[in-house]
């Protein structure tokens, strides 16, 4: 079915319709979920809360660009707003309570499987996993992410280069080098 | 690094199927999309076509009317005029003859007696006769051309009522308006021809004028009467007006089966979801399956209605239907009584019959074809209400648990249905209807979801008829 007729039909509550479109990003939706939460269970309440954001604004969707990046940035907000809201997010995101300053290393080349890297990423303080994820692989800029975390643009800067450090320790800790993916400085 | 990055936006986790379920909980109820099957296209659009039909018949029939009375208009005036021609014709004859016989024969009698005598046998007969005769002409063509009209397409039967009063009144004013210019005509005639002769009878004033004069007069009535013979040997047009309203004692009987088949409920549709293709929506023959295990088997039941109904003739061909029925329906199913989890097995299934006892208030339109036949073939669409009043059928509730249950707010109590058919009338004794109906609401309110169809043959006998 064309992009536009599967809109369309899921706007009029076609249940057909809104199964097919699930089908074709939830996977992908997940995986993005997964990067910003600490827990399976919390990336499917957001695949799931964020799903229903996307039937209920469908409408707003101008065919202006491709319809899996416009469902990503909801994904991306419902995420962010899950983090905000829920306790134990809440307790390690505190990016405006952190005098924090870019920290300036040599970083190797490394290259390193892509789900260990999710899994690395993972492990990253709240704050710099949600910063990380933002600018690394969302490829916000600076301004914009700390537009989107009302926050000022050396907060980020700053969370950026700590978890950037913090990642590739970890992953040097973890032993988990490959070649695929590769990531130099 | 960023760029880097970025091929980890491909990495994707499969969801759990249960996260569909739970998004399609939380998801407005979608429309069910009620599909009307296409055989039910068939008598809407014959309903339609009816309609037009007899719009179009109707304006045929308008122009017909105003040509035939442009045609009666011609014909009566020029009907009227060789009428008036033809008897000052025969008048001016007869004055010759008069003065002819008068020449013959004349000598004798005295000038004021003969004019006396002529006077009063022209004041006495030809004025009253010939304004009959012309009257009786001036109708005559009328009914003529009526006939003719009637006999072309027979179109005068066609006519509504309105129409043909119209044609009548109109008719009427022809006929008054050439009998008085028959008078005047005949007056004219009256005058001219007592002038002649009393010229003649001056002149010779014999009594064997006054014999002329009287034989002359003897046929001139002979003729009269032989024309008044002429119109009531005329046939007659009857102008029969449609009987505007009458009821009729309604029975019949059929089958009844269910039409749509989804008895396995809507108790889960999280299981739904994750494996439609387990639970199945029917399979052919409305067998219905849970796991691929039988629940229940619908069948065939009986249908019966009885009830009055009331027929109102739009025109001679289209009529409206209306009514008031009470509609037994019953339907047997074959059903599983064993709880979810244990191994349902078709062989050991139960028969459990569901019963509905309705009350139905039909309307419909009917189109006959054959309006002046002895026997009338029509056909017929139109819609129910019926009212559930009482009921004890089959229930599954949300755990698949079966039972029998008359728990008014289990199932529907109000029905919209459609129906069409065809009906032969043998008549006007009586006519005989095959009808289908299809319910539109599911009998159910929640969990089993099944829809009625019924093929009836009733038989409608008239009792009472008012005419307008």
């Amino acid at each position: 079915m064309e992009t536009r007729q599967l809109v369309k039909n899921c706007i009029d509550n076609n249940r057909q319709a809104q199964q097919q479109l699930y089908a074709m990003y939830a996977s992908n939706m997940l995986g993005l979920c997964y990067r910003y939460t600490k827990s399976l269970h919390d990336a499917e309440d957001i695949l799931q809360e964020g799903f229903l954001k996307v039937y209920s604004k469908l409408h707003q969707y101008k065919f202006e660009g491709e319809l899996g990046a416009w469902i990503r940035k909801i994904m991306v907000n419902t995420a962010l707003t899950y983090i905000n809201k829920h306790s134990k997010y809440k307790h390690n995101f505190n990016i405006n309570n952190l005098a924090l300053h870019p920290i300036e290393t040599q970083q190797p080349d490394i290259n390193v499987n892509i789900k260990d890297m999710v899994e690395c990423i993972r492990k990253l303080p709240t704050a710099q996993q949600t910063v990380f994820n933002l600018v690394a692989v969302e490829g916000y800029n600076h301004i914009e992410v700390a537009q989107m975390l009302q926050t000022n643009v050396n907060t980020i800067r700053s969370q950026f280069s700590r978890g950037k450090s913090l990642l590739i320790k970890i992953i040097e800790d973890e032993n988990i080098l490959t070649n695929n993916l590769k990531l130099s400085s | 690094m960023q760029n880097n990055f970025t091929e980890i936006q491909n990495f994707n986790i499969e969801p759990n199927k249960q996260i569909w379920v739970d998004i399609e909980k939380q998801l407005p109820p979608e429309k069910k999309r009620r599909i009307v099957g296409w055989w039910w296209r068939v008598p809407i659009l014959l309903s339609l076509a009816g309609v037009g039909l007899y719009n179009h018949q109707y304006k045929t029939q308008i122009n017909s009317i105003v040509e035939n009375q442009n045609k009666i208009n011609q014909f009566t005036k020029n009907a009227s005029q060789t009428d008036h021609k033809k008897v000052a014709l025969d008048s001016k004859k007869n004055a010759l003859n008069v003065k002819q016989n008068i020449e013959a024969t004349a000598n004798s009698f005295s000038q004021s007696k003969a004019e006396v005598s002529l006077k009063k046998q022209w004041q006495s007969q030809p004025k009253q006769s010939h304004k009959k005769v012309n009257f009786l002409q001036a109708n005559t063509t009328l009914v003529e051309v009526n006939k003719a009209v009637t006999n072309d397409n027979n179109l005068s039967l066609k006519l509504s009522k309105n129409v043909i009063g119209k044609q009548v009144k109109i008719s009427k004013l022809k006929s008054n308006n050439n009998l008085a210019k028959a008078e005047e005509n005949y007056s004219k005639i009256e005058s001219k021809v007592f002038e002649i002769e009393s010229k003649e009878v001056e002149k010779f004033g014999k009594k064997n004028n006054i014999d002329s004069a009287k034989k002359n007069n003897k046929s001139i009535l002979n003729s009269t009467a032989n024309n008044t013979s002429i119109d009531s040997s005329l046939p007659k047009i009857k102008i029969s007006i449609p009987k505007k309203i009458s009821w009729h004692l309604v029975a019949g009987f059929g089958a009844n089966y269910v039409s749509k088949n989804t008895i396995v409920p809507n108790f889960s549709s999280e299981t739904y979801a994750a494996s439609p293709q387990v639970i199945g929506v029917g399979l052919s023959g409305g067998l219905a399956n849970y796991n691929n295990k039988v629940l229940a088997l619908p069948q065939t039941g009986f249908a019966g209605n009885v009830g009055i109904k009331g027929k109102y003739l739009i025109s001679k061909k289209s009529a409206l239907l209306f009514g008031l029925e009470y509609n037994f329906l019953q339907t047997s199913l074959n059903v599983n009584p064993l709880p979810i989890g244990d191994i349902f097995d078709i062989g050991n299934m139960q028969s459990t019959k569901n019963i509905f006892h309705l009350l139905s208030v039909p309307i419909s339109y009917m189109h006959c074809f054959t309006p002046n036949k002895k026997y009338k073939f029509s056909i017929f669409a139109g819609a129910n209400i019926d009212f559930a009043f009482a009921q004890n059928s089959l229930f599954i509730n949300d755990n698949l648990g079966f039972y029998q249950s008359n728990t008014t707010n289990k199932f529907n109590t109000i029905f919209g249905a459609l129906h069409t058919g065809i009906s032969i009338n043998c008549n006007d004794k009586f006519s005989v209807d095959i009808l289908a109906k299809k319910y539109l609401s599911a009998v159910q309110k929640i969990s089993a979801i099944y829809y009625w169809q019924q093929v009836n043959v009733q038989i409608n006998i008239p009792f009472a008829t008012f005419k307008k």
